[in-house]
Formats: C-alpha cells, structure tokens, sequence
C-alpha cells in the first residue's frame, strides 16, 4: 500500500476540524498588526518615520516586517498550537485503537501525521504571503504617501525569507510533534512548547544563559536578528539535523509505545 | 501452521505494567465459519486478549496465529482482512457517518460501493450532514460496526457490540451477524458479559474468568456441562433415612431437603422408586436444572 493512501487518510481526519481555521485565523492576524502598526501618521498626525523607510521600496520592507513578526511569534506559537490539536484529533476521539488495528504500517502513519502537519505549516505560511499582500494593497489605500507601487516587490527576496523561516522552524515542529503524539493530554506538549519558547526568547533577546544558535525552539526568530547574519547558513543545518534526529527518536517512541 | 483456524492462541499470559497479572495461559481456537463467543464478566481479560489478538497490545508470553499465520510477522496483510470494533465507538466526531468511513475506505481497498453498501446495512445511509458527535451511542455503535464490516472482512472481532444499543437493534445485530456467518462465511468472534445476548447466534463458546479460559466447547457440550451440574431437591418423611438410601449419589443436606446432582432425568425415576421402596413419604421432589446463565454464572463465580 503507498504512503498516499496513509496520507488520504490522514488528511480527510483534518475535514472540518479547527486545526484549517485556526491556520487561517493565525495567518491574518500579522498582516492585519502591520497594517495598524506602519502609517503614514503618528501621535496625532505626526508624520511617521515609515515613509522614509517605505520610499525605498514598500513592498520588500513591509514583507521583511511581516516575515519578521510571524518568524519571531506566530510562526513558533502556530506550530506548538497545530503540533497539539492534531494528535489530539485522535486522542479525544478515541480512534488510536482503530487506527492501529487498520492495515498500514506505523512508520507510514507516523510519517504521514508529520507530512500533513508539515503541509499545514506551509499553508500557515502560504495564507500568511498571501494576507501581507491582502494588507500591503489596503495600506496602499490608507496610506497614499508610502508609494507601494513605485518600486515592485523582490518576490525572490521575499521567498527566501519564508523559506528560511520554514527552514527555521523544521527543529521545533519535530521536536513539538513528538510530543504531542507522545502525551495524550494536549496540556503538557503545550505548556511544555509556549514555556521553553518564552524561556529561549528570553535567552536569546536578553539574559543569554545557552547559546541561542544551540536551542531550536526560537531557530525562526533568531535568523531575523541582523547580529546573526553570519550563523544563519549553521543554524539552518542544525534545525535540519534537529528534525531528523528527533524524527528517528520519535518514531522508535510512537512504534513502542503501549497504546493502553 | 493449520489453516482451519482463523484465531488459535497459545499460552497467552499478560501481565500489566504494576505487576497484576491480566491473562494467564489463553489458548482460544476459533475455526473458519465459526461464531465464537468470547464469555466473561466484566474485567475478565477478554478485552486485553482481543486488543492483543489485533496487535493493539504488546504480546509478551504465548502465540498469536491468524488464518494460520503469525500475526506479529504478517501484521498488515492479516489486517486488511479482519474487521474490528473494540470496546467503544472510535470514530471522529466533526466528520460524518460517510467521511468517518472514507477515513478508513482505500487503507482496507474498499470500494464507494462498499461503503454505501455497509452503510445501509447498518441503516445510517441517509444521516446527511449530521456530524457523528450528534449521533446517539447507538447510531455510533452501528457505525462501527459498519467501519468493521467495510473491508467485508474474513474475520470480524467485535467486542461487546451490543454496548448502547436498544432492544431492537440487539435483535437486528443478531440477525446481522448470522446473516454475515451463513452468507458471507463471515468468522466472528464476539465478547460479550450476557450469556443471553449471545447464546442464541454463537456455535462456540470461550468463557474467560480472572484471566484463564474457565471453559472451550460448543453449545451441546455447555449444555451436558449445565446437566452436570443440576440438582435435585428432595424432601422426605425421614430425610436422614433418604441420605442413607441415596448413599450411592453422595446427597447433601440442603436446609429442610436433601440435595442430590443428577446428569439424566431417569436418575430422578430411580430414586423416586428406591425411596418409594424404603417406604418413604416424597414431600418435595425439585429438579433444579440451571439454565445456561445460571451456569455460567456459577462457573465465573465458582472461579473467581
């Protein structure tokens, strides 16, 4: 049997569920901040500094904005947030029984679970590209001064971003994945995500304690920090090695486990 | 390896993680076109032995053999041909009846056909849009039991299939399950806690009690062990005499009477006549013949 059909049936289990509105509901929320936060007009109607900013090109540097916002928060909080409801798809359910008593292998639907969260995360960051347009073409309008159609947008600039962002974040979605399917209680893989997430933005923006390139969880955030230009190219790497090793880890768990 | 058998386990022994031991030595033989019935009170062990029959335990001592081959060595190709529902309904609830079995339809190689088809078996072809969580437990069982029928398997394991379901659609699940065994050839091993719920469809019963196979046989032969275990109430005008008298069919005293076990009912004719002989008034003379769930209620508690 090939991996499609686990796959089909993976993905028809996220029919109707909250996980597709919730990608779409986080999505917008970052575009819709931007275009609150970069006006044409400060305090009162002080003129903002943006304009200056924008004038060499609105498109890329309210891309690089957003990129940079969903990479620091949304991005990271998307995926603990997704990593938790889709295993519980199955625990609340009370359909591990039947899954496993169906014809297909466990490394097929270990796999398949991650490859439809990974797709899940691409549509996040898909919705989120699509939304920043949906928000820049709107700001056009409320902000006529910013001259978005002067110059046109580095779309591929703008892909790289998001692509080290997925990039990026490839060592949390494992890591988080894992425990999400590991813990029948969506509690702890949550708690457990959002708590080393505040605990390494504070390690890596403030009270360094570790190496911020050593700890995966705010890998996105960290490649938007201009001081880490030069360790981008390794902390990629690592997110990669992160995602295979704790895979593997994963995998031998979720074979073993006693599904009791 | 035999391959009349679709189900043989052999010294299945369980023990669970703190140390209390489930199973103890389970040798459950259940042949091709049978419908065995898996009989035990609740807690018995016969969930843990069909979770382990289907792979959803670990097995830790004894053997599992599916149509005459090893499960844990031909685990997905066993699978694709047993159809199962264990304890409760496991189904999503933010999907339909039809999506639910979608889920499940290519993994077993169903067609959309079959699947209206075991829809309408169960009689859920027409739930629409409803969501399964708006389902009463009923409606879940009988999708369930759809979701087991959907790989028209060769083998069906139900367990406790008649859990929610009222009155009506016991009978109709009843008559399902012979429907399925005479036309499809359908092997079924059920569990069940009632002896009532099932003797009427099975050939062969497994009754399991504090985790060790109490007894194996078909229907006659739990019926000569229910004769064994009749009795006899006899009253007499000197029941201590009839004692004497009876000496040969080891009486106790019962109270005001005098107890005697009996396998035939010419047995109560011969000692009518030996007392009627020793010139002995009968006050009271009871045949007391359990009925199938008296005995197996006797031999669960006798066991335990």
């Amino acid at each position: 049997m090939s991996l499609a059909v686990t796959l089909r049936s993976e993905f028809t289990k996220t029919k109707r569920s909250p996980i597709w509105i919730l990608t779409f509901v986080a999505a917008i929320i970052a575009p819709a901040l931007l275009l609150l936060a970069i006006s044409e007009t400060h305090d009162g109607g002080k003129p903002s500094d943006d304009i200056v900013k924008m004038a060499k090109g609105a498109w890329d540097y309210y891309y690089y904005q957003a990129a940079g916002i969903i990479s620091f928060v949304f991005l990271p909080m998307f995926v603990i947030l997704t990593s938790t409801l889709l295993p519980q798809i199955e625990y609340r359910n009370h359909t591990w029984k039947q899954v496993l008593a169906s014809p297909q292998s466990y490394g097929k639907l270990y796999f398949s679970k991650f490859i439809i969260f990974q797709l899940i995360i691409i549509v996040f960051i898909c919705a989120s590209i699509a939304f920043i347009a949906l928000s820049g073409v709107i700001s056009s309008f409320l902000n006529p001064k910013f001259h978005f159609y002067a110059h046109p947008l580095n779309w591929e600039k703008m892909l790289l971003y998001f692509a080290k962002a997925y990039v990026a974040i490839l060592g949390l979605s494992a890591i988080q994945f894992w425990m999400g399917l590991r813990f029948k209680s969506f509690l702890i893989p949550m708690g457990a995500g959002v708590m080393l997430f505040i605990l390494g933005m504070i390690n890596m923006l403030g009270y360094p304690v570790i190496d911020a390139a050593k700890f995966p969880i705010n890998y996105s955030g960290f490649i938007f920090m201009d001081q880490n230009v030069a360790k981008v190219p390794g902390v990629l790497w690592s997110s990669v090695a992160y995602l295979v090793g704790v895979l593997v880890i994963g995998f031998f768990d979720f074979r073993y486990k006693k599904w009791d | 390896m035999n391959n009349n058998y679709s189900i043989k386990t052999t010294g299945l022994t369980h023990v669970h993680t703190k140390g209390v031991k489930t199973l103890t030595d389970v040798n459950i033989a259940v042949k091709k076109g049978e419908i065995y019935g898996f009989l035990g009170p609740n807690g018995a062990g016969k969930t843990t032995t069909l979770r382990l029959i289907l792979g959803l335990t670990k097995l830790q001592t004894g053997k599992i053999e599916i149509f005459g081959k090893d499960f844990a060595s031909n685990r997905i190709e066993i699978l694709r041909k047993v159809g199962s529902l264990i304890e409760n309904p496991s189904l999503y609830g933010h999907l339909r009846a039809n999506e639910n079995l979608e889920v499940y339809r290519e993994l077993y190689g169903a067609t959309k056909a079959r699947l209206i088809e075991v829809l309408k078996i169960v009689g859920l072809e027409n739930t629409g849009n409803k969501k399964v969580r708006q389902f009463s437990l009923g409606m879940k069982q009988r999708l369930s039991v759809a979701l087991a029928l959907l790989p028209n398997p060769e083998l069906l394991i139900l367990d406790e299939p008649a859990n929610g379901l009222d009155p009506t659609g016991i009978i109709e699940l009843r008559e399902l399950v012979k429907k399925l065994n005479k036309e499809e050839g359908m092997t079924i091993l059920m569990s069940s806690h009632q002896l009532a719920e099932i003797e009427k469809m099975v050939t062969q019963v497994g009754i399991i009690s504090k985790g060790q196979i109490i007894f194996q046989g078909s229907l006659p032969q739990l019926g000569q062990l229910q004769k064994k275990q009749s009795q006899l109430l006899i009253h007499t005008s000197d029941d201590q005499l009839a004692m004497q008298v009876l000496h040969s069919y080891k009486p106790e005293l019962s109270g005001n009477a005098i107890s005697v076990n009996y396998t035939d009912e010419k047995e109560i004719a011969t000692m009518c006549r030996t007392l009627h002989d020793k010139q002995l008034d009968i006050y009271l003379l009871h045949p007391q013949q359990n009925n199938l769930e008296q005995l197996f209620m006797d031999l669960t508690t006798q066991h335990a």
